[in-house]
């Protein structure tokens, strides 16, 4: 039996009311909760690219917050050149490029508290290199380099490359990594670029790793 | 002709009947096996929601259990469902079976010194089916993880995801949040949304484009009407590479959230994400509030410090054999030292705490840290209880059986069999426990 026209009509004015009321819904918020004294101080107006991990480079808008660069002090290998820093995004305290014609790049950056966790940070990492994540025993034999007086996680993977918001993969590329991660912070050196190219600079690599370490000046002064 | 029975009569009958067993019995196992194979795309706790905690069963992925199966190897069916509308879910067969065996197992079943074992054996299922109710409804569980020194009185849950809207106040005060429990939110796909009230929020809250597993990317075009502060949601696959579905916990949903100030209208669009680094900040006036897209916190009625952890390893290995942790328990002004090790949980004011995971704190400053399981189950002993009643009622029931056979004393029998099974399952546990 076909349905009726009015059958038809009432069916059309359901679905047009309904998808009317699809945003029009109102509901009251009916619970709460005591935070913990022991929780952590809530981190307060941190903007969108350090929420969201978003390292890759960008023109910094008015009203940034102040540059952490002071925190650190470094040595750029040589063949390296520094960007200064008004080219670099808020994410990106130190962002070096390097290679015959500055296809490399390397950078370091600065999270508050643990990041997301180490294994949320290597398995991001790998899929920009386009291999699947691994699994928390994997991340746990990754290979350790001494950074910071401390042990941090070194990171080598070769893969075709596609950063933050990239649409095409950069084909035949190698990745290097150190996260160093404490409650406070993570910090991350991250190095990729055409894998000949990489190779070639890989002991400059370790060198400007080795070279980081913390501005006992600039944090006197604070 | 013999009389019609009365309505009720037929209705207890029906219901208490071997026929409506068997029935329930037949698709609970074939839930059980479709819902295993659906476990491979589709995860545990989707699986387990579809199937077992349902109502009623909204549709069986077949072209799912025909790749589980591996079947696709001979004949790719590709992706075929088969709605179902009025098909009862797995918690409607378990209310189902409980009136059932109720009535038929312990009211209608002639009782009799025969079947005295049989009625116990039913009583202790049926007690093994509210055991199952009552941890659906009311257990909580999650996890907790402290580095050494730190201390702690909440566990994040698993699974159940929530908004939360923190007001932020001055060092020292009380922190207070708003929640919104993830099942008024995980509906509000592209185009749906909900606004969320309080008369003491000074905005309104819309939730709209909620994913189950995205990330934020940057809008590169800047052209993107879904942008918001440069970013938008991209949606990501529930399924890795080998199509597996992706554990729940490695899933992050996101969701759109915008703000209209209740005075002046004006509106600030933000993404939440459960992954993000830090919540998302709104000012009105000179207030800010910080918005976060969590897992849900439960409060613990104690707090736990974790005063040291270590690993033993297998000889000669890294292997790990033991992980063990020593915690204070901090409770109203006093102090109570404990042992957590893996199989040997803590427990306390109706709540476990299983040792689950440790890290030497090498990749995070040096400083070890423990992970704990948190389970608060107010029938966390029931299935055992039950396997024990089941057992002895079986035990019971075929002792009888076996001395009628053999002309013995059927009661001193199976007196007898009981006290050895009680005495003997009372000496394993002693020598385990």
């Amino acid at each position: 039996m076909k349905p009726s026209p009015l059958c038809a009509m009432v069916a059309l004015c359901t679905t047009v009311f309904t998808s009317c009321d699809r945003l029009q819904e109102r509901m009251e918020i009916t619970e709460t909760r005591e935070v913990s004294e022991f929780a952590r101080s809530p981190a307060v107006d941190i903007p969108s690219s350090t929420r969201f991990y978003d390292d890759t480079p960008a023109q910094p808008a008015a009203g940034q917050p102040p540059s952490l660069r002071g925190l650190l002090v470094w040595e750029v290998p040589q063949g390296w050149t520094e960007l200064p820093e008004d080219a670099s995004s808020s994410m990106r305290m130190i962002d070096i490029r390097f290679g015959p014609n500055n296809e490399g790049e390397c950078y370091v950056s600065l999270m508050p508290g643990s990041a997301g966790g180490l294994n949320a940070n290597v398995n991001r990492w790998r899929s920009q290199m386009g291999l699947p994540p691994l699994d928390e025993a994997g991340i746990a034999a990754l290979p350790k380099k001494p950074f910071f007086n401390r042990d941090a996680t070194y990171i080598e993977m070769d893969g075709d490359f596609s950063g933050f918001g990239a649409t095409d993969a950069k084909k035949d590329y190698r990745m290097l990594g150190l996260i160093h991660s404490a409650d406070e912070a993570t910090i991350f050196v991250k190095l990729t670029g055409p894998r000949t190219v990489v190779e070639e600079n890989t002991p400059q690599f370790e060198a400007f790793c080795q070279s980081i370490s913390p501005n006992s000046a600039f944090l006197n002064q604070q | 002709m013999a009389p019609t029975a009365s309505i009720p009569a037929r209705i207890f009958r029906t219901l208490s009947s071997f026929g409506l067993a068997t029935i329930t019995l037949s698709l609970l196992l074939i839930y059980t096996f479709l819902g295993t194979l659906e476990q491979a795309e589709y995860g545990l706790v989707a699986s387990q929601e579809r199937y077992f905690e349902s109502v009623f069963l909204d549709r069986i992925d077949i072209g799912a259990c025909w790749r589980a199966l591996a079947l696709d190897a001979y004949w790719d069916i590709g992706n075929i469902q088969l709605p179902l509308y009025i098909v009862p879910g797995g918690y409607t067969l378990m209310a189902i079976l409980f009136v059932n065996m109720s009535l038929g197992g312990l009211i209608r079943i002639r009782k009799s010194p025969k079947t005295i074992g049989v009625v116990i054996s039913h009583f202790a299922i049926l007690f093994m089916i509210a055991a199952g109710a009552v941890s659906y409804h009311f257990a909580k569980e999650g996890n907790l993880t402290l580095a050494e020194g730190e201390t702690s009185d909440e566990f994040r849950s698993f699974h159940d995801r929530v908004i939360e809207i923190e007001p932020v106040v001055a060092d020292g005060k009380q922190r207070n949040a708003l929640v919104i429990d993830d099942s008024l939110f995980q509906d509000l796909s592209q185009g749906k949304g909900r606004t969320f009230t309080h008369p003491d929020l000074p905005f309104d809250l819309l939730i709209t484009n909620f994913k189950r597993n995205a990330e934020p990317r940057r809008d590169t075009s800047g052209e993107r009407r879904d942008a918001v502060d440069g970013y938008f949601i991209q949606e990501m696959s529930t399924l890795d590479e080998a199509g597996q579905a992706l554990p729940d916990e490695q899933l992050a949903s996101a969701c759109m959230a915008i703000v209209k100030d209740k005075k002046t209208g004006e509106e600030q669009k933000g993404l939440l994400w459960e992954f993000a680094a830090a919540p998302w900040t709104v000012t009105i006036g000179d207030q800010k509030f910080l918005l976060t897209l969590a897992h849900r916190t439960y409060k613990l009625p104690f707090a736990i410090r974790l005063d040291e952890t270590t690993q033993e390893k297998h000889p000669g290995t890294d292997r790990a054999r033991k992980f063990t942790s020593k915690v204070t328990k901090l409770s109203n002004g006093r102090e109570e030292k404990k042992v957590v090790t893996m199989n040997e949980p803590v427990r306390s004011e109706g709540y476990a705490v299983f040792q689950q995971t440790f890290d030497s704190g090498e990749k995070r400053g040096g400083i070890p840290q423990s992970g704990f399981q948190i389970v608060e189950n107010p029938s966390d002993h029931w299935p055992l209880i039950s396997c024990i009643i089941v057992a002895i009622g079986l035990l019971i029931h075929f002792t009888m059986m076996l001395a009628r056979s053999m002309k013995w004393n059927e009661w001193i029998a199976a007196a007898a069999a009981v006290v050895v099974f009680v005495g003997g399952f009372g000496i394993a546990m002693w020598k385990l426990l």
